[in-house]
């Protein structure tokens, strides 16, 4: 069967009355949760994660399309009502969607952020419908050394290329997969880093991880920054829809946001900082007045917002055609695979086509109900950032503690969320990325699996993975990106001794 | 202490215990490898990958040492976003454990959870008098309530709990 035939039949099932409910649900949370102060898509996921627990599979998978989506919508709408961007991603947004704000243009920046993140996400589901079944194609060829090695690559760019600092990125990746050990080896039934807990016989679930990182951690910063002082909110005044000149300057920065956000969300080449600055830097020079930029520029907003929503359904295409997550919601969204059972990868193509049609298909619903239901409720979702801090956090920790004891219910599981929430604090306050740690502990099982793999292929000989031309050339690119920071920053050392 | 103003601090002090903590980890990580038995047959038993992660980590706290070590010499400070408001912290954090030992000795979600809300309320300026209390009970139970009959998840159950049915 071809790609579009596929399709079709995948928005069929996601067109089934229970789907679209479960869609219309997810957005519904996602956006409710995503918009809170300081919670990204990422914490969006992993706090709504037991949400979707009983339900079943294709429908929950749906849902969290849905709550990814509504995430990044709700975390945009905070970055440019109130200046906290949850992630890095939405800094653009903020620098320029908040002076908007300030300039009594909140309703066009909502606008053109929610139409440029449909545009995007469209065109990008599109694109990953017509990219997946080929790189599954080929992924069916691939060895355990192949897979061993497209996973360093993963390690590398997600912790060490796009970060402030290779040693910090490193050392975050290094604490996920000494975690990744903890638990029962799953092919000699060894315990390994146990210490006779019974829970840690388990390991280390991602979710707790995420929910103690992102949610603890962010909630003890938080506190411990409280002055007593209250946040401001820009009120909504003037049109919320956007005029005939704001279409004219947003339609082309959404499709160039789209092009950047795509294939560099694809690369496992880590979040989408890099694409939404990229893409704000692009549309700075495109612009016919760059001194606009900074004090409100809609094209600022447009570019950006289009660039993280295309590169966030970029990040799929290896999630979804390989199992490899290259960004900690990606990772977020395989741990909601993993509680089904599920594997993403070319299996899952072949075992259970429909379901992974459904939830390319429901990507498209997903992004025209955001567009169909958001523009109108946005006054109800400002209403939602006037929750006073104290509330706020109140709750947000009442939930994360939810969540884990629905997981498993021990009082050991709520003492690593405790723990892992402190060092989130102290990750955040020594400025060390917490990403590369949860995309460190899903992944570097993973990685252990293939790599022994191909050693019980190889007896032993650890020449297999430099034998094959596929492996070598990942773990030559691996090292190159590992380096490649380094010699830039000695190389702009060089130069600046030379001036 | 004024939270959220900047404060200069020594720049060694961070990635020494950093360091620290780090090679701390690989020991450990490399005495619990020992004890793991390697595998049988061909390729590598379960142990491998603790040693390479024991390395790993090891050389990541060595790095942290040197860096530790390079700051001392030149003397650098390292700005800080601000003074930690340790009163705040320390409500937060309070209302965690509390929950663990309400938890722990029976108490059950709605009640643990509540104590929970209500200090982090605490922490956020409210006094204990406020509606903190009263808040925190509500959206217990109806948290409780909402994942455990519509959602079917179970939570600790305790005197409460027992109560809502």
């Amino acid at each position: 069967m071809d790609t579009l035939s596929l399709l079709a039949d995948g928005i069929w099932v996601a067109m089934q009355p229970g789907n679209l409910l479960f869609a219309a649900v997810g957005v519904l949370l996602g956006t409710l949760v995503g918009i809170l102060p300081g919670i990204g898509p990422a914490l969006t996921v992993a706090l709504l994660l037991p949400v979707t627990f009983k339900l079943d599979p294709t429908g929950s998978i749906i849902m969290f399309a849905g709550i990814y989506f509504g995430g990044m919508y709700g975390s945009s709408t905070t970055a440019i009502l109130i200046n906290t961007p949850g992630e890095a991603a939405s800094i653009a947004t903020a620098i320029e969607g908040h002076k908007m704000a300030l300039a009594g243009r909140a309703g066009p920046a909502l606008a053109t952020a929610a139409i440029g993140s449909f545009v995007a996400g469209t065109i990008a589901t599109i694109c990953l419908a017509l990219l997946a079944p080929g790189i599954v194609d080929l992924a069916v060829q691939f060895g355990p050394w192949d897979y061993f090695g497209l996973m360093v690559v993963a390690f590398v760019t997600v912790s060490a290329t796009f970060g402030s600092s290779v040693l910090r990125g490193l050392t975050s990746l290094g604490l996920g997969l000494f975690l990744g050990l903890v638990g029962i080896d799953k092919l000699t039934g060894q315990a390994r880093l146990t210490f006779d807990t019974p829970t840690l016989m388990d390991g280390v679930s991602v979710t707790t991880l995420a929910v103690g990182l992102f949610a603890m951690g962010e909630a003890l910063f938080v506190a411990s920054r409280y002055t007593g002082a209250a946040e401001k909110i820009q009120a909504l005044r003037g049109s919320l829809w956007m005029s005939r000149a704001d279409w004219k300057a947003s339609w082309k920065p959404w499709l160039r946001g789209t092009m950047l956000g795509f294939p560099i969300g694809a690369l496992p080449a880590g979040g989408a900082e890099v694409p939404t600055l990229l893409s704000y830097t692009l549309e700075r020079k495109f612009s016919k007045n760059p001194e606009q930029f900074g004090k409100g520029a809609i094209e600022g907003v447009a570019g950006p917002e289009a660039a993280n929503n295309a590169s966030a359904t970029g990040t799929l295409v290896p999630l979804l055609a390989l199992g490899l997550p290259t960004s900690a919601t990606a990772a977020m969204m395989l741990a909601g695979f993993q509680q089904y059972g599920l594997t993403p990868g070319p299996l899952l193509f072949t075992t259970n086509p429909e379901m992974v049609w459904g939830l390319i298909a429901s990507f498209l619903i997903g992004n025209l109900m955001l567009l169909v239901l958001n523009l109108p409720l946005v006054g109800l979702w400002v209403k939602l950032l006037t929750i006073p801090q104290a509330w706020l956090y109140g709750g947000i920790l009442v939930f994360a503690a939810m969540g884990t004891l629905a997981a498993n219910p021990s009082t050991t599981e709520l003492t690593m969320l405790v723990v892992f929430g402190l060092t989130g604090y102290l990750m955040r306050c020594l400025d060390y990325p917490v990403a590369p740690m949860v995309v460190g502990l899903i992944l570097g099982p993973m990685a252990e699996n293939q790599f022994r793999r191909a050693l019980q292929v190889s007896m032993g000989d650890y020449w297999v993975f430099f034998k094959h031309p596929g492996s070598a050339t990942l773990l030559a690119i691996a090292v190159i990106a590992l380096l490649a920071p380094l010699l830039f920053k000695s190389l702009r050392k060089f130069r600046a001794s030379e001036d | 202490m004024n939270p959220g103003v900047p404060r200069k601090v020594a720049a060694w002090r961070a990635p020494l215990l950093v360091g620290v903590g780090l090679l701390g980890l690989a020991s450990l990580t490399m005495f619990d490898a020992m004890r793991v038995a390697s595998g049988v047959g061909p390729g590598v038993g379960p142990s491998a990958a603790m040693q390479l992660i024991a390395l790993m980590l090891g050389a990541l706290g060595v790095a942290h040492l040197v860096q530790a070590m390079r700051a001392k010499r030149t003397a650098a400070v390292r700005e800080t976003e601000g003074t930690a408001n340790l009163r705040s912290l320390a409500w937060v954090l309070g209302g965690l454990v509390l929950q663990i030992v309400t938890l722990a000795i029976g108490g059950g979600f709605i009640l643990s959870s509540a104590i929970l809300f209500t200090a982090t309320a605490c922490g956020f300026g409210r006094s204990l008098k406020s509606w903190g209390p009263v808040y925190g009970l509500l959206m217990s139970s109806i948290v409780y309530l909402f994942f455990t009959k519509a959602l079917s998840l179970s939570l600790p159950m305790g005197p409460l709990e027992q109560l809502l049915g």
